[in-house]
């Protein structure tokens, strides 16, 4: 059995200050935004605040100063970030490339590219999105068949890049896709010959076709890969590396705090909407407090492996797990403590209510499901 | 992590795992007391973890956890949490530790106490006292008039009485009367000081006592899944058995880290807010866990014989000890209500009720 102890993580005076700088920011940017709007927090994007805030060194903030960034620490990003989820701040635009797009470039990426992109990460102007599941392979990521074949024309050696991505959040918007492709066919070690690639979204040869949810909004997308040529820079890290990058990657976007936050402002409501003296009331609020208290311990805990350079894989899969169990539970005791109608109009817990309990479905979804999560835990535990 | 939490660690998980085990366990349960294995106990100093004569206060949770932990991984069948608290609170009322087992008890309202001459005189009673009919002395914390005091009682003295009673864990938690029963010593309790120190101190103990029983049936768990085959495969292969244990890995990180947080944070006195956390965290973590261990363990689970039970049963108790979840939640969550939705999020990171 794997040692899983997620350790507290303290936080010095500096990064108080740093909270207490972003909040006010916050205030004075964010005044008059809707609850409702807020409550779509890092899904909602707005590519004006992501330049704002990229402005304020806001992006990018653990990243060499080389590359545009603010050579800040881990816990000082999560710190950032921790504010601007409760503050449901429209980072929808540049959230993945600052998680995971980014941090990737910069420990696969070429120098070439690095130079060119990072900075513009960082001043939010540059956003991604991440081509994993495709239409037949979707907790069976290792099962994938779009694939990138060797070629060489009169620009040099490059790929060629055919199949298609599903899923992708964010396609639509995205300056760039880092996808996973076969580089060589499926042999008896299924988790080799897969590759990353940085893709141009503007490149000839890819097309993009919206999936609404069940809200009717355009969020993620098909992406389809017709001959699509990259140049063999655009290959990140070795050739055959790419499931232990992808490993990598899902570990940020697995264990921060959007983990546990996407929710908070249906508590905010909650709190607001209850009756002290109604003893029903003040403990179902107090051991949701209780959870958001724990779980921020263990989120935070993971952001201090992250800064020691640990390998945060199976703590961030406990997060995850934690983290949506909880997420998913508040408007279920929402619903329980208030019972209200949710077509209600104007009244703002009915709304962000409507909105999450609709939204919740794919908090176990997204970033590797339940029960993929879940496997890993057990493995971690010494099991099969 | 310091090395003095390490070597603590190290000693007490060595001492527990070689002299706690089910002979020891069921001799206490039938009513004898484990004089060797306290002796032991003591004379590693385990009983002065949290005292402030006794070197490096400042990290006295942090250094103590270890001890509470493996208190419940072990299932120690000893007033040892008890005996730690009673003499740190002994410390913060300026009297001096003791040797031996204790236990203590905060008054409520079938106890009076008032001062006679300079006298701490006792009348009425408290319940579920943990282990006083072996333990030699008793603290009490309570109030004369608006006056805050610590007494310590001798269990021979005269006009105490104790009626044994148990958990359903079979460990005891007696009913203690008393009847113009004098205190041997007595202090003021400053008001500086936490309004009730012992359920907010045991609850802290308790918790950590819980984080270390969960873990062990979740080891438990884990090596029998690998054991046991059923069609052919170890059950520990089957994805029902994986995920059910990966819930119980879930909820052991959550406990733990709620818990490392409030000792961590804590010199002596611990934040109300941070022992509320961890007594309700690792309360819901102790009936997950037992429920899932016991799932998966099948009716040998069930026996007598096996050793789980020594856990469960257990950690049915200890949820309920010193405030239930409900119980702290609803203080929490008064709170919060009265701060505010908006006020919310500075308090949690603030860590203030």
């Amino acid at each position: 059995m794997q040692d899983m102890t997620i350790h507290p993580c303290t936080l010095d005076a500096g990064c108080e200050a740093l909270r207490l700088e972003v909040r006010a920011w916050l205030d004075g940017i964010l005044a008059g935004t809707p609850p409702e709007k807020r409550a779509e927090s890092y899904l909602r994007e707005d590519p004006a605040f992501s330049s704002a805030l990229g402005e304020r060194g806001w992006i990018g903030m653990t990243w060499p100063k080389q590359y545009g960034g603010g050579e800040r620490s881990m816990i000082e990003r999560y710190v950032v970030l921790e504010e601007l989820l409760v503050a449901g701040a429209p980072c929808g635009a540049h959230w993945v490339a600052d998680r995971q797009s980014g941090p990737l470039l910069l420990r696969y990426g070429k120098e070439n590219i690095k130079q060119a992109m990072l900075p513009r990460i960082a001043r939010g102007e540059l956003y991604f999105c991440i081509g994993m599941s495709e239409p037949n392979s979707g907790s069976d990521l290792a099962s994938i068949r779009s694939r990138a074949t060797k070629t060489k024309d009169q620009n040099g050696d490059g790929w060629l890049l055919n199949g298609s991505k599903i899923w992708t959040s964010g396609a639509h918007l995205a300056h760039y896709m880092i996808g996973l492709f076969r580089t060589a066919p499926a042999g008896s070690n299924r988790h080799a010959d897969l590759s990353q690639f940085l893709i141009d979204m503007a490149a000839p040869g890819i097309s993009v076709r919206p999936i609404k949810d069940i809200m009717g909004a355009d969020h993620f997308n098909e992406v389809f890969f017709d001959n699509v040529r990259i140049t063999a820079d655009h290959l990140l890290g070795n050739e055959g590396d790419g499931w232990n990058q992808v490993m990598t990657e899902l570990a940020f976007e697995r264990s921060g705090p959007e983990r546990y936050l996407s929710c908070v402002r249906l508590l905010m409501l909650m709190i607001d909407s209850a009756d002290r003296d109604n003893e029903r009331h003040a403990v179902a609020i107090g051991k949701l407090v209780a959870e958001m208290a724990t779980l921020r311990q263990l989120s935070l805990g993971v952001a201090g492996m992250l800064s020691r350079g640990e390998n945060p894989a199976l703590s961030a899969a406990i997060v995850k797990d934690q983290g949506t169990l909880v997420e998913q539970k508040l408007p279920e005791i929402a619903h329980d403590l208030f019972g209200i109608d949710l077509g209600s109009r104007g009244d703002p817990l009915a709304a962000v209510m409507g909105y999450l309990v609709q939204a919740a479905p794919a908090f176990s979804i997204r970033g590797g499901t339940r029960e993929i999560v879940r496997g890993i835990i057990a493995k971690g535990l010494g099991l099969r | 992590m310091s090395t003095v939490n390490d070597m603590i660690k190290e000693s007490v998980n060595r001492m527990f795992s070689q002299q706690v085990g089910k002979e020891v366990l069921d001799q206490v349960e039938a009513g004898v007391w484990p004089g060797e294995l306290w002796q032991l106990v003591e004379e590693s100093g385990f009983s002065q973890m949290l005292s402030t004569g006794s070197g490096d206060v400042e990290d006295g949770w942090q250094n103590a956890y270890p001890v509470f932990h493996a208190s419940g991984f072990y299932r120690l069948p000893l007033p040892l949490a008890e005996t730690i608290i009673a003499n740190a609170l002994l410390g913060l009322a300026g009297l001096a530790p003791q040797d031996g087992p204790m236990t203590l008890a905060q008054q409520d309202s079938r106890l009076t106490l008032r001062v006679e001459g300079d006298c701490l005189v006792l009348n009425g009673a408290v319940a579920s006292v943990p282990w006083a009919r072996f333990v030699k002395r008793m603290v009490i914390v309570g109030r004369v008039g608006t006056q805050r005091v610590l007494g310590l009682v001798e269990t021979a003295a005269r006009g105490l009485r104790i009626l044994p009673a148990e958990n359903i864990a079979g460990e005891p938690r007696d009913r203690v009367s008393f009847h113009n029963t004098r205190c041997s010593e007595y202090a003021g309790w400053g008001e500086d000081l936490p309004d009730a120190p012992v359920t907010l101190f045991c609850a802290l103990a308790r918790a950590a006592m819980m984080v270390g029983a969960v873990q062990s049936v979740l080891q438990q768990s884990v090596e029998y899944a690998n054991d046991r085959v059923q069609f052919g495969k170890p059950i520990g292969t089957y994805q029902a058995i994986q995920q059910a244990l990966a819930i119980v890995a879930g909820e052991v990180a959550c406990a733990r880290t709620a818990t490392l947080a409030a000792c961590q944070a804590a010199t002596l006195i611990p934040s109300v807010f941070d022992v509320a956390v961890a007594k309700i965290r690792a309360g819901q973590a102790a009936g997950v866990a037992a429920n899932i261990a016991h799932q998966v363990h099948g009716a040998f689970g069930f026996t007598h014989e096996h050793t789980l039970h020594y856990a469960t049963r257990r950690l049915w108790s200890w949820r309920a000890e010193y405030g239930a979840e409900s119980i702290w939640a609803a203080d929490l969550g008064r709170q919060a209500i009265e701060h505010g939705g908006d006020k919310f999020w500075s308090a949690l990171v603030t860590r203030q009720p």
